[in-house]
């Protein structure tokens, strides 16, 4: 009997021993947590990714890498970044191209009725595929007897002449398709004659005829243009222009201002359009300046 | 690229359609007329006088212009083929009792093209204006220039009753 109890005493002494060394081993945050076994824990050796270098690309420009090599890496990434934006769009040379167009838009509009006509050629030049210089030379002419008016306006041919500039806003791509805003500056000098001027006085019972002979003009102004240029065939395009402009000084003749202002159009008008057909010279059509060609430049893109 | 060129020439022909907009209306006189205001002395301001009544010398049947109105202005054709014109301005008085007066302009006349809505009209040049003084104290010429704008000339100023 004694025996038996002894045996139960020792296993109830072992089993307290046993769960004292387990309470004594297991951690702290086993009472928060107590369900986790503590055989599941892991630990994750963390790398820190500061202070590596990472090594450049191939073709990398030897400034960039050195660099790399010298620890400079914030330098080295911008440069790299501005390699990749050149890569990214063509940069054309200085004399990108140059071209000649004829706008007949007025033409076309006086043989369908209208009064007046403004004919013009322009020679451009593209630099940069970017800034555009213009000259423009054009004749301009009237000849107008309205039904329900009474006179007849007649404007001799006389020339004028719109010196400017475009910015190309599309010099990122091909030259060949242009959206582009510019600024003329133009000037005339012109003849006119108003024949057939009937005046009745009712009242009076005066009928009068008379006329403005040989009147002289001269006029400058300013225009706001805004166009496109797109490539049709080979080396013609069309383009479109919507014009702007306003008057900037002009003589004041004692028979009154000049109903037609050649290079302007009519004295009421702010808007003029333009239809232009383009020739590109061949000059300097696809000839890549040979800096910008290591830059991945014309001759890449074409 | 056909859709493109396609939709660029849409685009330009509705632009062109959009400058077209041109009613082709005169906001001003179709003739050069100069513009005549009444005052009474010593005041300049524009006054309605009644019983006035206006008649060119030398118009055709001696018509008149303006019969027996109250009116406080008048445009007065000149003769584009004199260099002078005269008018004779009347006033029915309270007690039934007609004053009148003569009116004297001496002008030059040239062509002047006003604008392509207006047409073309003659301009006067007013060198001088003289009146007689029954009823009109003095006459003041305000603008000699006379073209289709509308501007007031003359000013005719009337005695006090």
């Amino acid at each position: 009997m004694m025996r038996t109890i002894f045996r139960y005493i020792l296993v109830l002494l072992a089993a307290v021993a046993c769960f004292t060394a387990q309470a004594q081993d297991a951690p702290k945050d086993s009472l928060v947590t107590p369900s986790r076994p503590s055989s599941q824990r892991r630990i994750t050796p963390v790398t820190p990714k500061t202070n590596v270098v990472l090594p450049p690309g191939k073709d990398v420009d030897e400034t960039v890498l050195e660099q790399f090599l010298t620890g400079d890496t914030l330098k080295a990434r911008e440069e790299a970044r501005k390699d990749s934006v050149r890569k990214a769009y063509t940069h054309y040379p200085k004399l990108t191209e140059s071209y000649v167009a004829c706008n007949f838009a007025d033409l076309v509009m006086f043989v369908g009725g209208q009064d007046y006509f403004n004919l013009d050629f322009s020679f451009t030049v593209n630099m940069w595929n970017r800034i555009q210089p213009v000259a423009e030379l054009g004749v301009g002419y009237a000849h107008s007897t309205p039904d329900d008016r009474n006179y007849t306006y007649k404007g001799h041919f006389a020339p004028y002449m719109k010196l400017g500039c475009n910015y190309n806003f599309m010099f990122k791509n091909s030259p060949d398709y242009q959206a582009f805003v510019g600024l003329r500056l133009g000037g005339s000098v012109f003849k006119y004659d108003i024949t057939d001027i009937q005046c009745n006085n009712s009242y009076w019972g005066e009928e009068t005829t008379t006329a403005i002979k040989g009147e002289w003009g001269r006029a400058m102004w300013g225009e706001l243009v805004a166009g496109l240029k797109v490539k049709i065939h080979r080396a013609w395009a069309l383009g479109w222009q919507v014009k702007f402009h306003k008057m900037l000084g002009q003589n004041h003749p004692e028979s009154g201002q000049p109903w037609f202002v050649p290079g302007y159009g009519t004295r009421n008008g702010s808007l003029a359009f333009a239809f232009n057909v383009y020739y590109t010279f061949p000059t300097f059509l696809k000839t890549p300046m040979p800096a910008e060609a290591e830059k991945g430049s014309i001759a890449d893109v074409k | 690229m056909m859709r493109k060129c396609v939709s660029l020439m849409c685009l330009w022909a509705v632009l062109m359609l959009l400058t077209a907009c041109n009613d082709g209306s005169c906001y001003d006189n179709g003739n050069s007329l100069p513009l005549m205001r009444f005052y009474m002395k010593g005041s300049n301001t524009n006054v309605t006088v009644s019983g006035v009544s206006l008649r060119g010398v030398g118009a055709p049947g001696d018509s008149v212009y303006v019969s027996n109105q109250a009116i406080s202005e008048a445009y007065l054709p000149l003769r584009a083929t004199k260099t002078s014109t005269q008018w004779v301005i009347s006033v029915n008085t309270n007690v039934n009792v007609v004053v009148s007066d003569t009116l004297t302009i001496d002008y030059t006349s040239s062509p002047y093209f006003a604008s392509a809505e207006c047409g073309a009209m003659y301009k006067f040049n007013i060198n001088g204006v003289a009146a007689t003084h029954n009823i009109i104290d003095s006459i003041a010429l305000v603008q000699p220039v006379v073209t289709n704008v509308n501007v007031e000339s003359l000013r005719v100023y009337f005695k006090k009753n």
